[in-house]
């Protein structure tokens, strides 16, 4: 699937979400009670945001996954205000972030997987009815699954990592729904940077253990799924 | 809004895309050229720009190392011994805004003689502006020699006669350059000559053939002036074209009796060159002899017969093999029981140390049925010459004859082309013994140690291995069709077999050559993914 496929199913799933269920969450008490002011209705507590997450990997170990440097993942995250002001909104949250890449590299398909499993601390500050900043730290546990599949060999190539990461970004969110409304609906965009240990690209074949001590490894330059990445989205809050 | 969603999308997607990409050989096919040396596989990635040197440990395990190459590479060459690979590069020339730097043209030599290949760059820039695009290897080791060969279409103005001598033994290489006397013609094939007694003392030639003359250049002195031998008159109006060019010393004690000898394309003459001793420059003159053998000969060849020396002529018209006496031009014609074309000498390596023994040739190539191969015992061609032939019934038209090295040097392997079936040839007993493939088309591979020969069908998975002095055979299933097989020293002092497998990828299979088993092997993928610059 493509970046701008992927965009747009999401555009058109939230839209749908975003009409249905508004009535539904009129009636919700705050779980916490609001310090310093009212906050604007449909600026709730609760925000759930799907999108597409492109991250730009500028090292070789990228290089036989992509012809680019661009890595796009589906990006789905829920956060929960636990402290609300005026203007300031402090919330928590968790954050999942799935995709893959793959290209020709020199006759083996070679193709990469990342998930991305974290929470979310984040801030918010409301710039008016229709805008908002948004300032975010997510810790986060990436796996990450490569394939090279080399017509020359009966199986393909694999290798299998895990390891902690860690995104900071900044962004903006613009209201698209009339402000009155109990759900907001909200148009995503930030930036930011992510970073993750880098890890070594020994690939071994997918053999069943008998058939290990067959085979020899191939290795790739180390891959370091580190990089400023930018996230595109809708958000849905009430 | 959606629209201007979609349209952010596609704007930073864009900038996302414009961020950078990987260098372009990485979309590039995996396609090489694979090189057997003494204990390595080299495979010339022509795409990157690099070889890759793939060595074998004791157990099996390969290592690749990976060494640039220079730009463009003209031309490949393995040397006689099998130990280096040399690869000629044409070199870059920048131009305004060129991001590639200039580079000279250059040699590059890649030793896979040792545990760990290793690689240097003989720089031909002091003698090369233009590039040449030929490289021939002399057998012994010491000169490679560049020349024009056209096939790259060359510089914009080449001259073909222009020669570059390189001396392996120099650090430097010690380029030479050297412009050939030229009648009108071109260099079209280039000889080297085994080391000869000439009058000037121990004397390594090399012979430049064109189509109108031999030029005959001293490799130890490439200073001096070449000797340009023209093969017609000038008031010729056609001139033969060589086919075919044979050397002997003679005898070692002498320096008088190293002679050329030539058969020519659509020609029924063969000519003798002797290199007696002159009073010029380079102490010796070639002095020609002319020989009509009465058919076009297919192959010639010096041997030693009871009679001394001659030059051997297969004329497969007649079915006859010409005897041509070099000192007096007298023939003698032997019959042969079929239509042989190629003949190779297969005197045992004993018989070949003295010089008064006479030589045996193995006649092949027949083109009839039941022509099998012919032992002609050279001992008994002047005296009897009807007693001197011995025919080995092989139903089969052989095709090549592979050279058995080191331990079973009194075998050779017979190839039969598409019959399905070859024969190992034991010269001692006058035996041969048919294999029979269950493919047609197999390639043949004997061992650098000798001991076996190794079979293979491009395409398929299976590999066999032949005991060449048992003739016991043993059948491999590998995982992958096999395109190319080559058998190297590994570092725990074994042999290890490597199988490559060229399907789209690159990947290897390598096996014990000693005692190969299945169970034992080891599979290699994405041999020239690994490494990519």
């Amino acid at each position: 699937m493509t970046f701008i496929e992927t965009t747009k199913r999401v555009a058109l799933g939230l839209a749908l979400l975003a009409a249905g269920p508004a009535a539904a969450a009129d009636n919700l008490a705050p779980a916490i009670e609001q310090v310093g002011g009212e906050p604007a209705p449909g600026s709730g507590r609760f925000e759930v945001t799907v999108g597409v997450r492109t991250s730009l990997f500028k090292g070789a170990g990228f290089d036989p996954f992509s012809s680019s440097d661009a890595f796009s993942q589906t990006s789905a995250r829920a956060s929960w205000a636990v402290l609300q002001r005026a203007r300031w909104a402090t919330a928590v949250g968790a954050l999942f972030e799935w995709g893959d890449a793959s290209a020709d590299a020199r006759g083996a398909q070679a193709q990469l997987s990342l998930t991305r499993f974290g929470v979310l601390l984040e801030e918010r500050l409301a710039l008016g009815p229709h805008a908002r900043v948004v300032g975010r730290l997510a810790p986060a546990w990436l796996t990450g699954r490569a394939t090279l599949d080399d017509p020359s060999l009966p199986v393909a190539l694999g290798r299998s990592f895990s390891t902690i990461a860690v995104d900071a970004s900044a962004g903006v969110e613009a209201r698209l729904n009339a402000p009155g409304s109990t759900v907001g609906v909200w148009a995503v965009g930030e930036g930011g940077y992510g970073w993750a240990p880098t890890q070594t690209m020994t690939f071994t074949p997918q053999l069943a253990v008998a058939d290990r001590d067959k085979a020899g490894a191939t290795t790739l330059p180390d891959f370091a799924p580190r990089g400023g990445f930018f996230r595109l989205g809708l958000a849905l809050t009430y | 809004m959606k629209m201007s969603l979609t349209s952010a999308a596609l704007a930073l997607g864009t900038l996302a895309l414009g961020c950078g990409g990987r260098p372009d050989v990485w979309s590039r096919p995996a396609s090489a050229n694979a090189y057997g040396l003494s204990n390595a596989v080299v495979l010339h990635d022509v795409n990157a720009q690099r070889v890759v040197a793939l060595t074998a440990s004791g157990d099996g395990a390969l290592s690749a190392s990976s060494f640039g190459t220079g730009t463009d590479v003209v031309a490949t060459a393995v040397d006689s011994a099998g130990a280096r690979l040399f690869l000629l590069s044409a070199g870059h020339r920048a131009m305004l805004g060129d991001t590639q730097k200039n580079e000279a043209p250059a040699l590059m030599v890649v030793d896979g003689s040792a545990a760990a290949a290793t690689t240097r760059t003989i720089d031909l820039g002091g003698v090369l502006s233009d590039p040449l695009d030929g490289l021939a290897l002399d057998p012994t080791g010491r000169w490679a020699v560049l020349y024009a060969s056209g096939v790259h279409g060359g510089a914009f103005v080449t001259n073909p006669n222009e020669l570059v001598v390189v001396d392996l033994t120099a650090a430097d290489g010690a380029p030479v350059s050297v412009s050939l006397h030229s009648f009108g013609g071109r260099p079209e094939k280039l000889v080297f000559a085994p080391e000869l007694s000439l009058p000037g003392g121990k004397t390594h030639l090399l012979i430049v053939e064109s189509e109108q003359d031999l030029s005959l250049l001293e490799l130890d002195h490439p200073d001096r002036a070449e000797i340009t031998v023209r093969l017609a008159d000038a008031a010729a109006a056609t001139t033969p074209q060589p086919a075919e060019i044979v050397v002997d010393d003679g005898d070692p004690a002498r320096t008088d009796d190293a002679r050329i000898g030539l058969r020519f394309v659509n020609d029924t003459s063969v000519m003798t060159l002797q290199l007696e001793p002159s009073s010029g420059a380079n102490g010796y003159t070639p002095t020609p002899n002319v020989t009509d053998v009465g058919g076009v000969p297919s192959a010639i060849a010096f041997v030693r017969t009871d009679g001394g020396l001659r030059l051997a002529a297969l004329v497969p018209g007649h079915d006859s093999a010409v005897l041509v006496d070099p000192a007096t031009t007298l023939t003698t014609t032997v019959a042969l029981p079929a239509d042989y074309r190629s003949i190779s000498l297969v005197t045992p390596s004993d018989a070949a140390s003295t010089t008064s023994s006479a030589d045996t040739a193995l006649l092949w190539n027949g083109d009839a049925g039941q022509a099998g191969v012919a032992f002609w015992e050279l001992g008994q061609a002047a005296g009897r010459p009807f007693r001197s032939l011995e025919t080995v019934a092989i139903t089969e038209r052989v095709t090549s004859v592979l050279d058995v090295a080191k331990t079973n040097t009194t075998s050779k392997v017979l190839s039969t082309g598409a019959a399905g079936v070859f024969y190992v040839l034991d010269l001692a007993q006058r035996t041969a013994t048919p294999l029979l493939t269950a493919a047609t088309n197999v390639s043949l591979v004997v061992s650098p140690t000798g001991t076996r020969v190794w079979t293979f069908a491009p395409g398929q998975s299976d590999l066999a291995t032949t005991d060449i002095a048992t003739k016991h055979v043993r059948t491999l299933h590998l995982d992958a069709a096999v395109t190319g097989v080559f058998e190297i020293g590994n570092g725990g002092g074994g042999r290890t077999l490597v199988a490559l497998h060229a399907l789209g990828g690159l990947g290897a299979t390598t096996l014990d050559a000693t005692n190969p088993d299945e169970d034992h092997r080891k599979i290699f993928g994405a041999l020239l993914t690994e490494g990519t610059p």
